[in-house]
C-alpha cells in the first residue's frame, strides 16, 4: 500500500446548482451565433418570433430544444411539476409522445428504442415518484451503455430543499448511476443543457443523462437560443486509437497460435459489426460474442463459437480458457464471463479495446490497452494487418481452429425433451427464432428464458437482441419491445419473457394496444422464478423457497391479454408450437401475447457455477466435457 | 481539489480513471512527495491558565503557530504544516490538555512554474441536430 495524492482541476461552476442566483454567465460566452438552416425546418413553433432569441416560456423552450436535438418520440407520463412542458408538447408536430402506464415502462421503452435504433431514447416524467420510478431503467442504461435522456419536472426552484409536495433530489439519487446529470433552475439554461445532455448521452461510451427542470423554470419567460458550441472541457472521449498500440496488437495477433476474438456490446454500440466481420475473415481468428454482443457477428458464420460465460457454449468457454491471446473489442471481462478471475484464460495475453479507459484493466491485466471507438480500432487493425499480409506476414492458427471446430461439433447446444410430452421451453424459443427469423428484433426479461433466447435464437444482425445484461433487470422485456417497435415500426418485435418478469411490467400492453404498437410477447410460463429455482435445485438441495408463482393458475394470461386489448392464445403441446407462432406472426394490427405453458424443471446448460473456474464447466448436470489436450 | 488515496497501483489507476470520467473534472495530476508542497490546517483549543500559558506560548513560538483566540483558561492555536508537523505540535500540546481540535484535509501543489490549468480549453462544436438524435 502507498499513499498517493491526486490533484483535480475541476470546472469551478458546478452546473445545475440549486440556487438560481449562482448561475454562471456561460451563455454570454457561447451565444455567438445560432443554428441556421437546415435545422430551421425542424422547429414547429417558429411563428412565435423566429428561431433565434424567440421569447417564450421555459416549457416551450424545453420542447423546442428537444426538437432541435432530433427527438421524434418520447415515452412519459405527465404530472404536476412537468405539466407546463406537456402543454407545448401537445402542439409539437415533430414529437410523438406515448403516454405509458408507469414511469419504469417509459424508461425501459426509451432504452429499448435506443438499443434498437442507436438513437437517443427519451423519457419524461414528473417530480418525486415520477422521477424515482425510472431510476431502475437509468441504472440499467448506465451499466449496458445505452444513450438515454430523461426529462423530469422538479418542484419550483425556491421550494427545492423544503420537502415540498412530490419533491425528490433526483439529481442526487441518480448521480452514481448515470453518465452525467443536470438540474436546471434558470430557463435560459434549458437549450444548452438539452444540447449537452444529448451530446454526452450519445458520444463516447453512451449512457443515461437525466435532466431535472424546476417547474419555476418551465413557467418563466425566457428566450430560446440553441447553442452553436458547447463548453465541456472535462469531456473529450478519445475515439481514434493510438497507432503504436495498433501495431503492437497486430504483432501479438500474428505471433499468437491460439487467438480468440472476445466481442462485447461495445461493438454493437460502435456500429462496428461490418468491420468485425472483415477482421475475423481477414485473420481467421475464432469469435465469441457475449450476451451484450449477440448479433454483432453472424451466428451462422463458421468461425463463431457462440456465447461465452456462465451459460455459454463449451466451445466459446474453451476458446477463451485455452487461448494464448484474447482480442477484446468492447467487452467488460464481466464475472459472468470470466468465472473465477484468477483462473480465467491463464495462458492468454490480452488486447483490450474500449472507448472508456476505465474499462481497460478493470478486471483483467491488459497487455495491449487500446483506448478508442471499436469501429475505428477495427479499421486501423485491418489496415495494419493488410500491410503485414502484403509483406507475407499472416497468422498460423490451423491447429487451434481444428481443435475448436472439434469441440464445437462434439458439444453443440442442446436440451432434453420432457418424457411426459410436455413442452420444452428451449423448443419454443428455438422455433420462435426459426419462424420469426433474423430480421426480427427480440427482447427478453432476465432469467432462464433470457439465456435460452441468447442460446437458441440465431442472430445474424446487430441491434436485434435487446436485453438487460449487466444489471439483470426483470421486467425489461415488454416495455423494451414497445420502445423497439416505436423506433423500428417496420420490424417484427418479439418479447421473449418469463412468467415472473412479465408480471412486473405487463401493464404496458395497454399502452401498446391503444397506441397502435403491435408487439408480440411469448411468455415462457414455467410457473416459477425459473433461474432461481434452478439454483435451488443445484445448490440448495431442492428446497424451493418462494419461487413457485402458480402462474399457470393465476393470473389467467389469456384473459389478461384480452383484457388489455391483445390477442392471447395459449399453447401447451409441442405439436401446436409452429401453428401458434405463425398465427401470432400473421396478426399485425394488435399486440399478441402467447402463453407457452412449458415444463417447469428444464434447466439452462451448459453452466459454470458462480465463482468457480471456467475449467469447471458442466455440459449438462454432472457431465463435464473432456478435452483431448494433445489436439491443441 | 486535493484527494489523498491509500491504495495499491491498480486501484489507484481505477480511481484516476473513474475521476476522469466525471464531466466536471478537467485534469488529474498525481503528485509525489518530493516535488510537491502539502499543507494541512489545524485549530486546536488548549487548556492554558496563568501558570501554564507561558509554556504553551513557547510551544506556539517554536512551531511558528499562531494564537487566534484567548480565554482565561484556554487559548486557541492555528497551525499549518504537513501531517508530520501537525503530529509534532499535538504531541507537545497534549500534556497541557486539549479541549477541542478541528483539522482540514490535505491541500497540495506541485513545485516549480508549471500549472495544472495550463491546457487550453477548446469548445466543442454542437453536432448537427439530426446527427445527435
Amino acid at each position: 500500500m502507498r499513499t498517493d495524492i491526486l490533484v483535480l482541476h475541476a470546472t469551478r461552476e458546478l452546473r445545475s446548482s440549486t440556487s438560481p442566483h449562482t448561475r454562471p454567465p456561460l451563455v454570454a460566452r457561447r451565444a455567438e451565433g445560432f443554428f441556421h438552416s437546415p435545422y430551421k425546418q425542424r422547429f414547429s413553433m417558429t411563428e412565435q418570433g423566429g428561431i433565434a432569441g424567440a421569447a417564450m416560456t421555459g416549457a416551450q423552450s424545453l420542447i423546442k430544444s428537444l426538437e432541435s436535438a432530433g427527438t421524434t418520440d418520447i415515452f412519459g407520463i405527465p404530472g404536476g411539476a412537468i405539466l407546463p412542458a406537456y402543454d407545448p408538447l401537445m402542439d409539437s408536430t415533430l414529437i410523438r409522445h406515448i403516454p405509458v402506464r408507469h414511469e419504469q415502462g417509459a424508461g425501459h421503452a426509451a432504452r429499448g428504442y435506443a438499443a434498437a435504433t442507436g438513437r437517443v431514447g427519451v423519457c419524461m416524467a414528473t417530480s418525486g415518484p415520477g422521477a424515482t420510478n425510472p431510476v431502475t431503467p437509468l441504472a440499467d442504461a448506465h451499466m449496458d451503455s445505452v444513450p438515454l435522456v430523461a426529462i423530469t419536472g422538479q418542484v419550483g426552484a425556491s421550494m427545492i430543499g423544503t420537502d415540498a409536495f412530490r419533491e425528490a433530489d433526483i439529481r442526487g439519487i441518480t448521480m452514481p448511476i448515470t453518465k452525467h446529470n443536470f438540474l436546471v433552475t434558470d430557463p435560459a439554461e434549458i437549450p444548452r443543457t438539452i444540447a449537452e445532455a444529448f451530446h454526452i448521452a450519445s458520444t463516447g461510451r453512451p449512457g443515461p443523462v437525466p435532466v431535472d427542470v424546476a417547474k419555476s423554470a418551465l413557467q418563466a419567460m425566457t428566450t430560446f437560443q440553441w447553442p452553436t458550441e458547447l463548453q465541456l472541457p472535462g469531456y473529450r472521449p478519445v475515439t481514434k486509437p493510438h497507432s503504436k498500440q495498433i501495431r503492437e496488437a497486430v504483432r501479438l495477433i500474428l505471433e499468437s497460435r491460439k487467438p480468440v476474438l472476445y466481442v462485447g456490446g461495445g461493438v454493437v454500440r460502435a456500429r462496428a459489426s461490418a468491420g468485425l466481420l472483415k477482421l475475423a475473415e481477414a485473420t481467421g481468428v475464432p469469435v465469441v460474442t457475449t450476451l451484450m454482443a449477440r448479433g454483432a457477428f453472424p451466428d451462422s458464420h463458421p468461425q463463431h463459437l457462440g456465447m461465452p460465460g456462465m451459460h455459454g457454449t463449451v466451445s466459446a468457454v474453451a476458446g477463451l480458457q485455452k487461448s494464448d491471446l484474447i482480442i477484446s473489442p468492447g467487452a467488460g471481462f464481466d464475472d459472468r464471463v470470466t468465472g473465477n478471475l484468477d483462473s480465467f484464460a491463464p495462458n492468454a495475453k490480452v488486447i483490450h479495446a474500449d472507448i472508456d479507459p476505465a474499462e481497460i484493466g478493470k478486471n483483467r491485466f491488459t497487455d495491449v490497452p487500446i483506448v478508442g471507438d471499436c469501429a475505428e480500432v477495427i479499421n486501423d487493425l485491418l489496415a495494419v494487418l493488410a500491410t503485414e499480409a502484403e509483406a507475407g506476414h499472416t497468422g498460423d492458427y490451423e491447429g487451434w481452429i481444428s481443435f475448436l471446430t472439434g469441440v464445437k461439433k462434439t458439444y453443440p447446444l442442446g436440451y432434453d425433451t420432457p418424457a411426459d410430452g410436455s413442452l420444452a421451453p428451449q423448443y419454443v424459443i428455438e422455433r420462435l427464432g426459426a419462424i420469426a427469423g433474423p430480421e426480427a428484433i427480440y427482447t427478453s426479461g432476465v432469467g432462464q428464458h433470457q439465456m435460452w433466447a441468447a442460446q437458441f435464437v440465431k442472430y445474424e444482425r446487430p441491434n436485434t437482441w435487446l436485453n438487460s445484461g449487466g444489471p439483470g433487470t426483470m421486467g425489461y422485456s415488454v416495455p423494451a419491445a414497445m420502445g423497439a417497435k416505436v423506433g423500428m415500426p417496420g420490424s417484427t418485435v418479439w418479447a421473449i419473457d418469463g412468467d415472473g418478469c412479465f408480471q412486473m411490467t405487463n401493464r404496458e400492453l395497454a399502452t401498446c394496444a391503444i397506441n397502435d404498437i403491435p408487439i408480440k410477447v411469448a411468455i415462457i410460463n414455467n410457473e416459477s422464478l425459473g433461474m432461481v429455482r434452478q439454483w435451488q435445485t443445484l445448490f440448495y438441495n431442492e428446497r424451493y423457497s418462494n419461487t413457485d408463482l402458480h402462474s399457470k393458475r393465476i393470473p389467467d394470461f389469456v384473459k389478461l391479454a384480452e383484457a388489455y386489448g391483445c390477442v392471447g392464445p395459449a399453447c401447451e403441446s409441442p405439436e401446436d408450437v409452429d401453428a401458434t407462432i405463425e398465427k401470432a406472426m400473421s396478426i399485425n394490427d394488435q399486440p399478441v401475447v402467447v402463453d407457452f405453458r412449458v415444463h417447469r424443471d428444464a434447466m439452462v446448460w451448459p453452466m459454470v457455477a458462480a465463482g468457480t473456474s471456467n475449467d469447471e464447466i458442466k455440459y449438462a448436470r454432472d457431465l463435464a466435457p473432456q478435452f483431448d489436450e494433445d489436439d491443441l | 481539489m486535493t484527494i489523498v488515496v491509500n491504495v495499491d497501483e491498480s486501484p489507484l489507476e481505477q480511481v484516476t480513471k473513474q475521476l476522469n470520467k466525471l464531466i466536471e473534472v478537467i485534469k488529474i495530476v498525481e503528485l509525489d512527495g518530493s516535488s510537491s508542497i502539502t499543507r494541512e490546517l489545524m485549530l486546536v483549543k488548549v487548556k492554558a491558565d496563568a501558570q501554564t500559558r507561558g509554556a504553551v506560548l513557547d510551544a506556539v513560538q517554536l512551531f511558528r503557530a499562531k494564537v487566534v483566540d484567548v480565554a482565561p483558561d484556554a487559548i486557541t492555536i492555528r497551525v499549518t504544516g504537513n501531517a508530520d508537523k501537525l503530529g509534532d505540535v499535538l504531541r507537545v500540546l497534549e500534556p497541557f490538555g486539549i479541549r477541542e481540535l478541528v483539522q482540514s484535509g490535505m491541500v497540495a501543489i506541485g513545485r516549480g512554474s508549471r500549472s495544472i490549468s495550463e491546457r487550453s480549453l477548446r469548445p466543442v462544436a454542437v453536432p448537427a441536430p439530426a446527427a445527435i438524435g
